[in-house]
């Protein structure tokens, strides 16, 4: 039997270790108890994230006008409430048409603390970005190992405040205080992309770990002189691709 | 700039076709086509380049979905100045940070 392109690809492929090693460590840990959520109910978010790919409901969502016209119920395996599901799928499925007023229902709702949601969005995303990297070089979507026991921290950060996103984050300078000097150092500027989590910090560490080794570290993010060393990519190219990316996600950012 | 918007027009980045059709059929999760992409792509810049353009898109797979769902303002500065530039060049409809805060 002729070798299909993917065998022939993967034949050669060799991923660096530092990208692996984030990705192991990020699927390991879907399955631990996090800031705000147990081990088993983050593998229930992951799992729910990976389905909700080939939702129909969501499908129809996205075909829509808008997506809050379409009613109906999310094709997934969670056993987690209707409610939860439902911001999993639209996060994963249509991110650009998510409105402050579909996010303020949501909170007003209950069912979901502006913590868990956090930590969910998080989780949710970075499920769906290691599915998308084998997806692009030919592998299956990674096995999500058992859930681990433990309860979570449910730390939530002091100094936390709303500062112009919809959530609650780490201000910066002073009113951070050592809440941001743990995060970011000395930094007196922090891209928002860099303080979106900030409001569960385990999850602003593991972003910036993705993001090293998949892009450049968040601090470099501005710089466009900035080069990542070692990489195949050239700045312009990355910068090209992800904007591409972006346009096909409706995402202004 | 329109590379970015349709995908096809010469973006004047070395072997930019190439990753622009790989991006392209990752993101529409098109088997065929990917594993056609990815040939041309490694072709240009080898197996680590088709790595690393894979790393990016996962990327901004999650970048995008943090922003949107944090709804974060676009940072102040050349950033914001660079965003609103080439949304209007582009003519990119989508909504933007303040339109989706008000809705």
């Amino acid at each position: 039997m002729a070798q299909s392109p993917t065998d022939d690809f993967r034949s050669k492929l060799r991923v660096r270790e530092d990208l692996r090693l984030v990705q192991r460590e990020m699927l390991a840990s879907f399955s631990r108890s996090g800031t705000w959520w147990t081990g088993s109910e983050r593998r229930s978010i992951a799992a729910e994230a990976r389905a909700a790919r080939d939702c129909r409901l969501c499908a129809e969502r996205k075909a829509a006008l808008s997506p809050f016209a379409v009613e109906g119920d999310h094709s997934g395996p969670s056993d987690l409430a209707a409610e939860i599901v439902d911001v999993i799928h639209r996060v994963v499925t249509d991110p650009g048409r998510l409105v402050r007023s579909w996010y303020e229902r949501v909170m007003a709702e209950g069912t979901l603390s502006e913590e868990r949601y956090v930590e969910l969005v998080s989780v949710a995303v970075r499920l769906n970005a290691l599915d998308v990297f084998a997806r692009a070089i030919g592998e299956n979507p990674p096995e999500l190992p058992a859930a681990a026991p433990g309860a979570p921290t449910e730390q939530r950060p002091a100094t936390a405040r709303i500062d112009g996103a919809w959530v609650s984050q780490i201000p910066g300078g002073a009113a951070g205080g050592e809440e941001w000097t743990a995060l970011y150092g000395d930094r007196e500027f922090v891209p928002q992309i860099g303080r979106a989590l900030s409001l569960v910090p385990a999850e602003v560490d593991a972003l910036d770990a993705l993001s090293r080794s998949h892009y450049m570290s968040i601090e470099h993010v501005t710089d466009p002189a900035y080069s990542e060393p070692g990489r195949a990519l050239d700045r312009m190219q990355m910068e090209l691709v992800a904007s591409r990316v972006s346009a096909l996600n409706e995402c202004f950012y | 700039m329109s590379a970015v918007k349709d995908g096809a027009a010469d973006s004047g980045v070395a072997f930019g076709a190439e990753l622009l059709a790989f991006t392209d059929a990752v993101m529409a999760r098109k088997g065929a086509a990917i594993e056609a992409t990815r040939k041309a792509l490694e072709a240009g810049l080898g197996v680590e380049g088709v790595v690393d353009t894979a790393a990016v898109i996962a990327m901004f797979n999650v970048v995008d979905r943090v922003a949107d769902a944090t709804g974060i303002p676009i940072d102040d500065g050349f950033t914001r100045d660079l965003r609103y530039a080439i949304g209007s060049e582009l003519g990119m409809d989508h909504l933007t940070p303040e339109e989706r805060a008000n809705r």
